[in-house]
C-alpha cells in the first residue's frame, strides 16, 4: 500500500483543528480563583485633583461570569478612601463582592468619570456550541501564553534555519534530477506510509525496548561499581585499568564476539548497548564520588552516623547530580549504538528499517525517514533525561 | 573540678617537599566544663590544625589530647565542628539537615520536634521546608549552628564561624550565639581573627604565636554578659591583646 498523496496530510491537519475546537468548546472550564481583582493605583486621587478630569481609574463596565469569575474584588492602593456604591473602601483595604445571579448591576462610584459603574454578570457558560466562542477566547489566551514561554525570537530563528536547510535540500534534489535521493516531501509521504501501516511504530518500539533493557542493565551495574570505585581505594586501583582499557573499544568492534556468544537474537544488540553505556556510567559515577567535598564527609563523620547512612544520605545524594549527567551521556551513546547493532542482527528496529529499505528496492525516502526518526527520538530521550535534572534533590548542584 | 579537655605538649608537623614543616610546637591547655575559650593568632599559625586535632579529625605527632579524661581517637558527636565554609548538606531541606545528626534512639516524631525546637531557637521558623541554596549566608550559618545544637554536644568547636558573613550579620549572629549559649551551656572553643568577637564572647582568650605555634599569652575575661565592648576595661583588654600582635 503506497499512498503518496498530500491530501492525507491535510486530512490529518483538519482532524487536529476539529479536535482542538471541540475540546475548547466542550470541556468544563476551570478557574483557580473566582476573584476578578481591580486595583485602584496609588496617586490616582492626586492626579485627578491636579486636573486630569477625564482620568479613568476603572472601565465603565466590569464583566464577570458566574462559576468562573464571579467575585469582584476592589483593592484600594491609593492613600484616600474611595466610594463604591454605599461602601467606603479605606486605603489599603480590599472590598470583595460575590455575585450569584446573572444581570446588569449599576453602582454609584467616583472611580469612573461618569460617577456610575456597571457590573455585567454573565451566566455560567453551558457546554456546547453557544459557549464555544467564549471558551475559545480563553483557550486562545492560554495558547498565546504558552507560545510566549517558548521565546518567540529563538523559535523564529531556529524555524527560519530549518526552513532554509529543507529548501536547500529540496532545490538540490530538484536541480540534480536524482532519481534515487529523495526530496523532503518524499520523505514525509514515506514516513506517513510506514506510520499508517504500523511498521514505523513497531521499529521504534523494538529499538526503544533494546535501548531500555541495555541501558537499565548498564545503570544497575555501572552505578554500584562506580560508587565502589569512588569510595574504596583498593577497588579503584584494581578496576580502573580494566575500565580504562575496555572503554575506548567501540561497541561495534564487539559485534563478532557478541554474535558468537548470543547469536543473532535480541540479546546481541542489548549486550552491545550495555557495553556502550556501562563504561561512561562507571567513570562518571566514580568521578562524582571523588568530587564530593570533604567538608560534607567530615560533617557526617562528626555526627557519628553509620556507614550505611553515610552512603545513603551523604555519598549518593552528593554524587547524584553528576551521576545523572553520566547517565544522560550513556543513554545518548546507547541510542547511537542500537542503530548500528540492529543493522546486522534481528529483523526489526530502526537500524534494520534503514538497511532493509536500501536493500529492498532502494527506498531511500525510507532511509532518510529512518534517520530523521532516529534524530527525533534521540532528542526526546535526551530532553527526558534533562527533565530529571530539574528534580529538587539534585537542583542544588545546577542552581548556582 | 576535672578538666573537660586537656592538651599536653601537643606537636604536629606537615610533610612537605622540603621536609617536615612544624606547625604546632608544643601546646599545653586545660579547658574546664562549660568554659568558653577563644583562640586568636596570626594567619596560618595552625589554629585550624589545632582545632582539628582536638575535634579528632587529625592526630597529633606527639603529646596527648584527652576529652573527659579519655584519649581522643577520632571525631565524635560529643564535639561538633562549625566551620567558616559551612557543611550544611545542600541536598537536604533545612528540617532534614537539622534531623541528620539525630540517631536511632529518637522516634521520627521526636526528631521532628527537636528539629522544630532548634529551628525556632536560631530564628529559622518558616524556613524548614526550604533548601539551603534558597537561603542567605547568615541563614545557612544558623542552620549549621542549629544542626550542631540539636545533638546536644558537650563541646562546640567553632572555626571562624562568622568570618564569611558581612559585618552587620556577623555582629547580629554573635549576639544571638551568646543568647543561645546562655540557654544551653556548652564547652566552647572558638577560633577567630576578630579580637572584639573574642572579648565579647569568651571567658578566656588564648593568643597563639606564629608557626610553629605555642601559647604566647592568656587573658581572662572575668566580666558578666552582656558585655559593653566600649567599656574602659574591655577597651584596655583589647589594647593589650593587640599589643601581643605588635599592634
Amino acid at each position: 500500500m503506497r499512498m503518496r498523496s498530500p491530501y492525507r496530510i491535510l486530512l490529518v491537519l483538519l482532524g487536529v483543528a476539529v479536535t482542538v475546537t471541540a475540546w475548547a468548546a466542550l470541556t468544563p472550564l476551570r478557574s483557580d480563583s473566582h476573584e476578578q481583582v481591580y486595583v485602584i493605583p496609588k496617586g490616582t486621587w492626586a492626579r485627578r485633583m491636579a486636573g486630569e478630569t477625564n482620568l479613568q481609574i476603572l472601565p465603565a463596565e466590569l464583566h464577570l461570569t458566574l462559576g468562573v469569575k464571579d467575585i469582584l474584588v476592589l483593592r484600594n492602593d491609593d492613600d484616600v478612601p474611595q466610594l463604591f456604591g454605599p461602601v467606603l473602601i479605606m486605603p489599603g483595604q480590599s472590598f470583595s463582592l460575590p455575585f450569584a445571579r446573572a444581570s446588569k448591576y449599576s453602582f454609584a462610584c467616583q472611580l469612573h468619570v461618569s460617577g456610575k459603574l456597571d457590573v455585567i454578570v454573565a451566566p455560567h457558560p453551558e457546554p456546547g456550541c453557544a459557549g464555544a466562542p467564549w471558551r475559545l477566547r480563553r483557550r486562545w489566551a492560554l495558547l498565546l501564553w504558552i507560545s510566549a514561554l517558548l521565546k518567540p525570537k529563538q523559535l523564529v530563528a531556529s524555524l527560519a534555519l530549518s526552513i532554509l536547510l529543507i529548501a536547500t535540500w529540496w532545490l538540490a534534489v530538484a536541480a540534480s534530477g536524482s532519481l534515487i535521493f529523495p526530496s523532503p516531501w518524499q520523505v514525509v509521504t514515506g514516513t506517513a506510509e510506514i506510520a499508517s501501516n504500523g511498521t514505523l511504530w513497531k521499529h521504534i518500539g523494538w529499538s526503544l525496548f533494546r535501548v531500555g533493557v541495555g541501558f537499565v542493565l548498564a545503570v544497575a551495574v555501572g552505578v554500584p561499581v562506580g560508587l565502589l570505585m569512588g569510595r574504596v581505594t583498593l577497588a579503584f586501583t584494581a578496576l580502573n585499568p580494566v575500565v580504562q582499557l575496555l572503554r575506548p573499544i567501540s561497541p561495534i568492534a564487539w559485534i563478532p564476539i557478541s554474535i558468537l556468544w548470543f547469536g543473532v537474537g535480541n540479546m546481541s544488540p542489548i549486550f552491545l548497548i550495555f557495553l556502550a553505556s556501562v563504561f561512561p556510567t562507571i567513570v562518571q559515577t566514580a568521578a562524582a564520588v571523588h568530587a564530593i567535598e570533604r567538608r560534607y564527609i567530615r560533617a557526617a563523620e562528626n555526627f557519628g552516623v553509620s556507614r550505611r547512612r553515610l552512603f545513603l544520605q551523604v555519598v549518593i545524594p552528593a554524587a547524584l547530580p553528576q551521576i545523572l549527567v553520566g547517565m544522560r551521556v550513556s543513554l545518548g551513546v546507547a541510542w547511537l549504538v542500537v542503530v548500528a547493532a540492529e543493522m546486522i542482527a534481528p529483523r526489526s528496529g530502526l537500524g534494520y528499517l534503514i538497511i532493509d529499505s536500501r536493500n529492498a528496492g532502494n527506498r531511500y525516502d525510507l532511509v532518510v525517514a529512518g534517520m530523521v526518526i532516529i534524530g527525533i527520538t534521540g532528542l526526546l530521550l535526551d530532553s527526558g533525561m534533562r527533565r530529571l535534572e530539574q528534580l529538587k534533590a539534585v537542583r542544588w548542584r545546577y542552581a548556582k | 573540678m576535672p578538666n573537660k579537655i586537656s592538651l599536653v605538649n601537643v606537636r604536629k608537623s606537615f610533610a612537605t617537599a622540603k621536609g617536615p614543616l612544624p606547625v604546632i610546637g608544643g601546646i599545653d591547655l586545660a579547658v574546664e566544663e562549660s568554659e568558653f575559650i577563644a583562640i586568636v593568632g596570626p594567619s596560618g599559625c595552625g589554629k585550624t590544625t589545632l582545632l582539628n586535632i582536638v575535634a579528632g579529625f587529625e592526630r597529633a605527632d606527639e603529646g596527648e589530647v584527652k576529652v573527659d579524661g579519655a584519649p581522643r581517637n577520632g571525631p565524635s558527636a560529643n564535639g561538633i565542628v562549625i566551620s567558616q565554609r559551612g557543611s550544611v548538606f545542600p541536598w537536604l531541606t533545612v528540617q532534614q539537615n537539622l534531623m541528620f545528626g539525630l540517631n536511632g534512639t529518637h522516634s521520627e516524631t521526636d526528631k521532628r520536634a527537636i528539629a522544630d525546637h532548634y529551628a525556632s531557637l536560631v530564628g529559622l521558623k518558616g524556613f524548614e521546608k526550604g533548601y539551603p541554596y534558597e537561603l542567605s549566608g547568615g541563614m545557612l550559618q544558623r542552620v549549621e549552628l542549629a544542626r550542631a545544637l540539636a545533638v546536644k554536644p558537650q563541646i562546640l568547636f567553632m572555626d571562624e564561624p562568622l568570618a564569611a558573613l558581612d559585618a552587620l550579620t556577623s555582629l547580629r549572629m554573635r549576639l544571638e550565639l551568646l543568647r543561645i549559649l546562655a540557654e544551653e551551656k556548652h564547652t566552647c572553643i572558638l577560633i577567630t581573627h576578630n579580637v572584639e568577637e573574642a572579648i565579647q564572647m569568651a571567658d578566656r582568650i588564648i593568643v597563639l604565636s606564629p608557626r610553629p605555634t605555642t601559647i604566647q599569652a592568656i587573658f581572662d575575661v572575668p566580666y558578666p554578659h552582656p558585655r559593653q565592648i566600649s567599656s574602659p576595661a574591655l577597651v584596655e583588654l583589647k589594647a593589650s591583646i593587640l599589643r601581643e600582635f605588635g599592634l
